[in-house]
């Protein structure tokens, strides 16, 4: 080995122990840094959706979809949309949403928006293309469908304390009214949509050179 | 962030010159270490000149720290990088089918191009090869579907997965690898070379 080849070698040895050192970023990481961004995102309502828009795409069988749920144990047992998983915010931060396959439009939800915007937050600093948030949380939701109001409008972001704030009689889950269109009584709803499925552009793969 | 998304920002002219200016380098670079020599590529398999080994693990392990130390600084999302699915059973049987056809032909499907590009004709019979290989295997294909997708699909499958290690220390174990892969090709190749010295030498027998 000559002199340069030694230097070379001395460089690389130093990076990858420098590497191995400093790590990969967390998802917390990733978020602080992205932070700004994101509320802009945020503050645009670009990724905050409508129930009505939601109630679309629940009917859309053609649609990969993931509804993930950030209330308590206690809420999400007395009401939930159908299909939708209860996740803790920290396991948004885990690495099964990567492998979520990449047209999949994830909607994050609370009871209002405080939760479901930290875990909108914590997904888009993934890279995850297609993360969006349920505007007005369950508690809208439940304005609309359960008690007809659909010609409401959206509450303003920021709206209410994520308790849910209607009264159940039973813990029925998905089991109660109005937790999934009904494909023959479909109910409409005036909306923009805003959900774009974007898949992760899949490059050919290489050769050996 | 990178990766950029270079035909939404800039356009597919954009992007299409991106793959000619990187196609180029690469291309350059491979003529420029002797990989448009047929001669030379197999001279590794006879353990005679281990070039091939050291400019390839050199790239990539340098291609593997920087990568890696720019998603450790937050410049790179590496989730957002697209990684070859791995299937275990056809990538060990096309492994091996590539080996062979590099020993016996000379040269790699790339290096194949790069000898044509300077007029070689083995590099161009090689080239040929490979299209009538291509376009037998594309119409067969269907043939041989089912084992081609399901062999060990192991879908976005990296080193850390496997090891259950972190990237960086990952990263780390590769690059003492390939350091001591360099040291042992070193001696392989004084070896190697001192014993066909020996052979050739007068009076010995061949």
């Amino acid at each position: 080995m000559n002199r340069f080849e030694l230097y070379g070698a001395a460089l690389l040895l130093s990076a990858a122990l420098g590497l191995a050192w400093h790590g990969q970023p967390s998802a917390q990481d990733r978020l602080a840094r992205q932070a700004p961004r994101l509320d802009e995102r945020l503050a645009s309502e670009e990724v905050r959706i409508d129930p009505g828009e939601l109630y679309d795409l629940m009917g859309n069988e053609q649609l990969p979809l993931a509804l993930l749920d950030l209330r308590s144990e206690a809420d999400y047992n007395l009401f939930h949309l159908r299909g939708a998983q209860r996740v803790e915010l920290a396991q948004l931060g885990q690495p099964w949403v990567r492998e979520l396959p990449s047209a999949t439009v994830i909607v994050v939800m609370s009871n209002d928006e405080q939760a479901a915007e930290v875990g909108f937050k914590l997904l888009a600093a993934q890279g995850l293309l297609n993360a969006y948030l349920l505007g007005g949380g369950i508690n809208f939701w439940l304005d609309v469908y359960r008690d007809g109001q659909l010609g409401a409008a959206l509450p303003a972001r920021g709206t209410g304390d994520d308790t849910l704030r209607q009264r159940f009689s039973t813990a029925l889950g998905a089991g109660q009214p109005a937790t999934h269109p009904d494909p023959l009584h479909p109910l409409k709803r005036a909306c923009t949509a805003k959900v774009k499925a974007a898949a992760a552009a899949k490059r050919p793969s290489g050769g050996c050179g | 962030m990178a990766p950029f998304d270079i035909a939404t920002h800039w356009g597919t002219w954009a992007e299409n010159l991106s793959y000619l200016g990187f196609g180029f380098a690469f291309g350059f670079i491979l003529e420029r270490a002797g990989f448009g020599s047929s001669r030379k590529l197999v001279a590794q398999f006879y353990l005679r000149d281990m070039t091939v080994l050291k400019v390839m693990f050199t790239a990539i392990v340098v291609a593997l720290v920087l990568n890696f130390w720019a998603s450790g600084l937050q410049w790179l999302d590496f989730s957002r990088v697209f990684v070859n699915p791995t299937f275990l059973g056809s990538g060990i049987l096309g492994g091996l089918l590539l080996g062979m056809g590099f020993i016996i032909g000379g040269f790699c499907p790339g290096t194949a191009l790069v000898g044509a590009g300077t007029l070689k004709l083995d590099g161009m019979y090689f080239l040929g090869g490979v299209l009538l290989g291509s376009f037998i295997f594309g119409e067969t294909a269907p043939l041989y579907w089912a084992f081609l997708e399901q062999s060990g699909s192991l879908g976005r499958f990296t080193l850390a997965d496997w090891l259950h290690l972190e990237p960086g220390v990952v990263v780390l174990l590769v690059v003492l690898l390939a350091l001591a892969m360099f040291i042992a090709a070193e001696k392989l190749e004084a070896w190697a070379q001192a014993r066909a010295a020996g052979s050739n030498a007068p009076g010995v027998q061949q």
